[in-house]
């Protein structure tokens, strides 16, 4: 699969799929392949998007040293993954089909169900979960292998267009 | 050793518990994460740096960078009350600070984190308030804020577990 062509029919596709099948094989270094985002945090993180669709989008951010959060366990620290879903949730709203430009997090609240595999990459899925007028609520899951052994789970509410306060926060959407 | 000298000695194995506490974790060091004490109450401190911007228009901070200073804010201070308990109390709990062992870092159970204004391309500064200091658990509020600490651009709430010395993960 060519690392400039990424599957843009849901996260849930057979072609996401396999991209995720792929980068779990190959790890970090299949991961940078990929074309990296214009976010400069994400970059620095050596975060990926993988997958988009209508309000959907995977993700994935690779293991590295100085992301730790525990020495004794080797386990990412919880504000990557933070970072991770917060970014999956952003710009699955701004992949939205009608979405107006300008997108800003009004909140994110992440529960986490277990420790990240040490030295492995993590994955997240963001998909809509309803879509008002202005708000759009996303939720995200962050996982190794498979959701329903979810790292860290999250809902989000987000607000379309216009100033929130004193200008966006935005997100972009279309560059990534 | 004269009572001048104690309390200089006390002063300095604080500073020292706190500055080991902050290097525990190597993404705090990635992150640019800052703490400051005066007396037990600790300010933490966000050093701007191009790499944590998310958005060029403004050009404004991340969210997730953001999320995770409150995050960070949060777990410091609470591992920062249990060793600032344990050397008063001077007991084996102080005996292992004193020599470098550490409690095991509060585990985050949730965090809900309320965006209220973007940040710009300064520094952050974040308090945290613990609202209910359970013996497992600690419900806890932090707020950030960047030029003017009564127009805070976020703020956090969650649940930690809290861990005690050689306690495992």
């Amino acid at each position: 699969m060519s690392s400039d062509t990424l599957p843009t029919n849901g996260v849930d596709s057979a072609e996401s799929q396999a991209l995720f099948d792929e980068i779990r094989a190959g790890g970090a270094p299949r991961l940078e392949q990929i074309r990296p985002i214009q976010i400069a945090f994400c970059e620095a993180l050596g975060m990926r998007l993988l997958a988009t669709g209508d309000g959907e989008a995977m993700m994935a951010t690779p293991h590295r040293p100085e992301l730790v959060g525990d020495p004794e366990t080797d386990v990412i620290h919880g504000g990557v993954i933070t970072t991770l879903l917060d970014t999956a949730a952003g710009l699955a709203a701004a992949f939205a089909k009608g979405a107006p430009p300008g997108l800003a997090t009004l909140d994110l609240r992440i529960d986490y169900m277990r420790p990240a595999e040490p030295g492995q990459v993590i994955f997240a899925k963001a998909r809509c979960f309803r879509r008002a007028r202005q708000i759009t609520f996303m939720r995200a899951v962050a996982f190794n292998e498979t959701e329903d052994k979810a790292i860290a789970v999250a809902v989000g509410a987000f607000m379309h267009g216009g100033k929130v306060d004193q200008g966006e926060r935005g997100k972009q959407g279309g560059d990534a | 050793m004269s009572p001048i000298e104690k309390l200089h000695q006390q002063e300095t194995a604080r500073d020292a518990a706190l500055a080991r506490l902050v290097a525990t974790a190597p993404f705090v060091g990635f992150l640019g994460v800052e703490m400051q004490r005066h007396g037990d109450e600790l300010t933490g401190r966000l050093r701007f740096d191009p790499k944590l911007i998310g958005s060029p228009v403004l050009p404004a901070l991340h969210g997730g960078a953001i999320g995770a200073f409150l995050e960070i804010t949060a777990i410091l201070n609470l591992a920062w009350r249990q060793i600032w308990e344990a050397l008063e109390a001077g007991d084996a709990a102080a005996a292992a600070i004193h020599e470098g062992r550490l409690p095991a870092l509060p585990k985050t159970v949730d965090i809900t984190i309320d965006y209220l204004r973007a940040g710009r391309a300064r520094d952050v500064f974040a308090r945290a308030m613990i609202t209910k200091q359970g013996r497992r658990v600690s419900n806890i509020r932090v707020e950030a804020w960047q030029e003017e600490r009564g127009r805070p651009m976020a703020s956090a709430h969650g649940h930690f577990l809290l861990r005690g010395v050689g306690e495992g993960s």
